[in-house]
């Protein structure tokens, strides 16, 4: 992040977000960037420890000033600062923290009304909270978790449940409060003046913000964010392009894309546009259902695709080259195979050879002229899995691309009906291995269907690992397993977000790991 | 046009009801429509030529809509190889709108197709029996015409999931109600005419009396409502495109080809905008010129609506 | 007259009755539910796994378990006492408040239209007829078709991006009402509204065409004519009273077209409308507020076509017994 110029205070920025946060912008119900994007300025990102902002494998602090554990790695203690606020001015204790924690781990039942517990990785492990006094938190754990301050450290587990509002209401029975309920009352650095459904929410500066810069400046610089709901993604292009918006949103579908990006640029010019380059850390996958009854039972066959697949070829026609070809996990991190994009299937170079084995393995399980299969595919990601299609086809396979909604996949995932289904979120180890056990593993909720115990098994070791090189090891293996040798589904690519902001939009933290952080904007000022 | 449908070895009853209507060949018909209608005829020309592109697709298009994406070819501006250049997967865009002619043809027709046969069958009868049923049928008909029917098809899509046929069968609802009115409206005249009163009297069966005195009747106005109706539910398709509810990917339905393009490609390719536009507002145009002529010359009555 | 009215209004009730059973029914059939929806979309979006005991327990939470027709008589009730179908599963607000907010927008941008489309529709037709089959009438209807052939997002998209790079400027964000803000509510709206107006004043031309073809070979007229009264003084005074009740009613009739052509402007332009939230609800499974809503554009266009109804009946007695 480039600080050299003096930060400046005041100015309303104008920013894009392209839904209302649903499920009462409740962090407890959706880390979808739909809330996080417009309420991680009002609600701060993490919660008594966070992700570093310039390093999400690294952890911060947040609210609390520091933390241990003990030697076994079975109770956990935090300390909070003494000067943290409530946007309506009443100060947070450690009370409010256990309050929060409670409800997120084992969820609120008055009388006949319940609140599920959230799926959070690092609420299974925890057995209680204790608040000894007002600034100390402690949490006993069910067994040792040795990384348990980066299970909690994600950024999208969020204090945003105010105990003394929503502790009234839930007495009442009103158990499902929700952030929205209560006025958005939280901790970050900017309140919530005004929210018009469909079209704006305005935030504005919240003075007793705990945090200062590095020269002990308060925080935030902005007077204010203006978050213009814009649905749709060209009506979004335009209002940046004619100085109507700063900076275009993040997710899917509005990211950019190079021809977006060019046509942008081509009103205002490279010099007063900066363009934000993000990871987006999910993994693409052709997910394969093995358990109905067809080709695809055939490893031989799940192997031919896998090999066929084109992604070089895939990434350019996809994301115009916004992107690079993966396997479970990022080749350029500790948990990939070192290697694993030369060996054949992703590797460029063999493609042709790839090819024919690819047809030779189909011939060979029975299929020589193809077969027909029906591949489910979220509506929204109809782009990605259009040009697998023409590639599927030209192997000889007959695809019925059947486009749904999220509620029909779920369903249709429940009960298994497809033959291949687009799989999108895998996400890096290690702070959130628990998604991919729902994405890989044998569970009913799973994209890819096999009953290879195996393939949970490796989660279990994951969990119970006692370093981060022997799960790095674990990964790697259940890699090779997974994604080759069975290839329950050809992995295939990530895609990077970029969006723009105006040149005097200055001090955005650029999340480089995941593109659902750093969304409090609290260093941001502009420069005009 | 409908009337020499009865032609050929019939009763006296037949006869004299041939006697009562106006006499004119099929060709006669046509001379006289291409004389007072040329726009007319001119568009059922072009309409035609339509029908033989989507025919013989396999023929005319140079590259295969769906398998033949190269990377390397993406977003080409119209050249020799590619006319209409190339799309944001390389494909080659003046095949996807030859095929494009064909997905688009299918879905109209079979919306119009099904609409109409389903709702002549209950407008008919409807009209013809009366009674319970009639107020019945006139209350959904209500409903239905009250209701936007994009929303309704769009619900009807998520429900069934997005394939030709079922969009096909979305956009038929919009039909429906309509084609119901009408000719329940026609056979309510109809059935007060000399001619099937007497058809009445000496015991004609209620079936052979629908297919053969009523039917044939409200067929002409029924007729111009779909012609009519078709550049309409071509649209709609594009317009269910666009909310991803269209026929799916990686078909070249013009609304899709539009929706891809329109979204992210308009500037860098507009090509791919331009060319399925043309096609899709050039077939809509001609259609919606057709039913227009069609309506002075064959139905005057549909001026005052259909109540 | 009284009788005629009567019936048309008892009628009303149980064509909304059935309404409802078909809004309530189609719903059903929607593959999934809310808590379905709800984990699905979490799953790719918010990047969390999910189980089959979440699911449980979200359907618990969410009161999912009611029979059918419990449900069905629940929300039917709802309707008739005031609280609209209770309140969102998702957003939990109260339905009435969501209507309240909705509505008018959708209604806004209609009422836009249909005067925009008669501004310029009844003159255009009353043209086109006086110059029937000549030049005049010909390149008027061509421009008229023309506004029905071209989808309307395409249109929009195409006004924006000329807009965009021709004169640098883009319709606000950020819709406010008209009570509010009067020029940024229109600076918004005029845009969608002259897109829609153009394919529905098509429409408009072709029945005052129509009907003023039919006026105008009236005896009556012909009398006038021959009595010498100017031409202008003939349709002013004889011909146009005649015509613009057809093209009133029929217009009316068509308004529930119209409100499903707003669905995809309301998205471009970011209007908060009726439409928007429908499609957005049923694919959320918030099946409360997609009834409701649903609901409330029926009752709507149902109301206004008994009330052109009515108002036809004394105009038109024929109509009265057919």
């Amino acid at each position: 992040m480039m600080m050299e110029e003096k930060s400046r205070y005041g100015g309303i920025a104008n920013f894009s977000t392209r839904a209302d946060p649903p499920l009462g912008w409740d962090p407890m119900r959706s880390g979808s960037i739909s809330v996080l994007m417009p309420a991680g300025s009002i609600f701060g990102m993490g919660n008594m420890i966070r992700q570093c902002p310039d390093d999400g494998t690294a952890v911060c602090p947040g609210v609390a000033t520091e933390w241990s554990s003990n030697d076994d790695r079975t109770s956990w203690t935090f300390t909070l600062r003494d000067d943290v606020y409530w946007h309506d001015g009443v100060k947070l204790t450690a009370a409010d923290v256990k309050f929060w924690l409670d409800m997120a781990v084992f969820g609120v039942t008055v009388g006949e009304n319940s609140r599920r517990p959230v799926s959070w990785n690092f609420a299974r492990w925890v057995e209680s909270v204790e608040a000894p006094d007002d600034l100390t938190v402690v949490i006993n754990l069910k067994s040792a978790v040795f990384d348990f301050d980066q299970l909690l450290a994600v950024d999208n587990q969020i204090i945003a449940h105010p105990r003394h509002l929503m502790q009234p209401e839930i007495d009442a029975g009103n158990v499902n409060v929700s952030p929205l309920d209560v006025g958005l009352v939280a901790l970050g650095p900017f309140y919530l003046e005004e929210y018009r459904p469909g079209s704006v929410a305005k935030m504005r500066r919240f003075d007793q913000y705990y945090k200062t810069d590095e020269d002990g400046n308060q925080l935030p610089y902005l007077d204010g964010i203006d978050f213009y709901i814009t649905p749709d993604p060209s009506g979004m292009d335009t209002a940046f392009r004619t100085g109507r918006l700063d900076a275009t949103a993040r997710g899917s579908g509005f990211q950019l894309t190079p021809e977006r990006e060019a046509a942008i640029l081509s009103t205002l010019g490279t010099e007063r546009v900066t363009i934000l380059e993000m990871a987006q850390s999910s993994f693409w996958a052709l997910a394969f259902n093995t358990l109905r009854e067809g080709p695809l039972q055939d490893v031989r066959v799940r192997q031919a695709i896998h090999l066929w697949l084109d992604r070089p070829e895939l990434v350019q026609v996809t994301f115009g080259g916004f992107g690079k070809m993966t396997g479970m996990f990022d080749p350029d991190t500790a948990w990939a195979n070192p290697g694993l994009m030369e060996t054949p299937g992703w590797n460029p170079a063999t493609k042709d050879a790839d090819r024919q084995q690819a047809k030779a393995l189909l011939a060979e399980a029975g299929y020589p002229d193809g077969f027909d299969a029906e591949f489910m595919c979220r509506r929204l990601w109809g782009f990605v899995c259009e040009p697998l299609v023409g590639q599927l086809e030209d192997l000889g396979i007959n695809i019925d691309l059947q486009l749904v909604d999220d509620a029909t996949r779920a369903a249709r995932t429940l009960e298994g009906s497809y033959d291949m289904v687009m799989s999108g979120p895998t996400l890096a180890l290690p702070s959130q291995y628990g998604s991919i056990t729902s994405s890989a593993g044998t569970s009913a909720t799973a994209d890819p269907k096999h009953n290879d115990a195996k393939v949970d098994d490796f989660f279990v070791r994951l969990a119970s690992a006692g370093s981060v090189e022997e799960r790095i090891e674990i990964a790697q293996e259940m890699e090779r397993y997974v994604a080759v040798e069975q290839a329950y589904g050809a992995w295939l690519y990530t895609e990077n977000t970029h969006t723009v902001v105006r040149e005097y939009v200055k001090g955005i933290q650029v999340p480089i790991d995941n593109y659902r952080r750093n969304l409090d904007f609290a260093t941001v000022w502009l420069d005009k | 046009m409908a009337i020499e449908a009865t032609a050929g070895g019939q009763s006296a009853f037949d006869q004299l009801v041939q006697e009562a209507r106006p006499k004119r060949t099929v060709a006669q018909n046509l001379k006289r429509f291409a004389r007072r209608k040329p726009a007319g005829a001119v568009s059922a020309v072009v309409l035609i030529l339509l029908a033989l592109i989507a025919l013989f697709a396999p023929v005319i298009a140079t590259h295969d809509p769906i398998r033949d994406q190269v990377a390397a070819e993406r977003l080409e501006a119209p050249s020799s190889s590619h006319f209409m250049g190339t799309d944001n997967l390389g494909r080659d865009v003046f095949s996807r709108v030859v095929y494009g002619a064909r997905i688009s043809l299918q879905v109209g027709f079979l919306a119009i197709g099904l609409g109409t046969v389903i709702g002549m069958i209950i407008g008919v009868l409807s009209g013809y029996l009366g009674g319970k049923l009639d107020l019945v049928v006139q209350r959904v008909v209500d409903v239905l015409m009250g209701f936007p029917f994009i929303i309704l098809a769009m619900l009807l899509v998520v429900a069934l999931g997005a394939s030709l046929l079922n969009v096909g069968i979305a956009l038929s609802v919009a039909i429906v109600p309509r084609v119901v009115r009408l000719s329940r409206s026609s056979t309510l005249s109809v059935k007060e005419e000399v001619y099937v009163l007497a058809a009445v009297t000496i015991g004609v069966s209620l079936l052979r009396m629908v297919l053969r005195h009523i039917l044939p009747n409200t067929l002409g106005p029924v007729f111009v409502l779909a012609t009519g109706a078709l550049g309409g539910v071509i649209v709609a398709e594009a317009g269910l495109a666009f909310l991803g509810l269209g026929i799916p990917p990686p078909s070249p339905s013009w609304g899709g080809m539009l929706n891809i393009g329109a979204r992210g490609y308009m500037e860098a390719a507009p090509w791919m905008v331009i060319f399925p536009g043309i096609a899709l507002s050039a077939v809509v145009f001609t259609f919606a010129l057709l039913g227009d002529a069609l309506r002075d010359v064959l139905d005057p009555r549909l001026r005052r609506g259909d109540s | 007259m009284q009788k005629y009215i009567a019936r048309r209004v008892l009628l009303f009730i149980p064509t909304l009755l059935l309404a409802s059973v078909l809004i309530f029914g189609i719903l059903r059939i929607l593959p999934g539910d809310v808590a379905l929806a709800i984990l699905g979309q979490e799953a790719v979006e918010g990047g969390g796994g999910y189980t089959e005991t979440q699911i449980r327990e979200l359907r618990e939470e969410l009161g999912l378990n009611d029979p059918l027709p419990i449900q069905y008589a629940k929300w039917a009730w709802s309707m008739v006492n005031g609280e609209f179908g209770g309140e969102s599963i998702r957003s939990t607000e109260p339905l009435s408040s969501i209507i309240a907010r909705r509505l008018p927008v959708t209604l806004q941008l209609t009422v836009y239209t249909v005067l925009l489309s008669i501004i310029v529709a009844v003159p255009l037709g009353v043209f086109s007829a006086l110059y029937q089959d000549k030049w005049p009438d010909y390149v008027l209807r061509m421009g008229a078709i023309l506004g029905q052939s071209m989808p309307n997002f395409w249109i929009a998209l195409l006004l924006l991006l000329f807009m965009v790079t021709q004169i640098g400027w883009s319709p606000p964000l950020g819709y406010s009402n008209i009570w509010v803000d009067p020029f940024h509510h229109l600076q918004i709206m005029i845009w969608p509204a002259l897109i829609l107006a153009w394919r529905f004043s098509a429409y408009m031309t072709r029945i005052t065409r129509s009907g003023m073809l039919e006026v105008l070979a009236q005896d009556y007229v012909r009398t006038a004519k021959a009595k010498g009264l100017g031409q202008q003084l003939v349709v002013r005074r004889h011909s146009l009273p005649n015509v613009l009740i057809p093209v009133i009613t029929l217009g009316g009739l068509e308004v529930s077209t119209l409100l499903g052509g707003t669905v995809i402007l309301e998205n471009l332009f970011g209007i908060p409308g009726l439409g928007q939230a429908i499609v957005e609800a049923a694919v959320g499974r918030d099946f409360p507020v997609v009834q409701s809503l649903a609901m409330m554009l029926v009752f709507f266009m149902l109301g206004l076509n008994l009330v052109v109804d009515i108002a036809y009946s004394y105009v038109d007695p024929r109509v009265r017994y057919s």
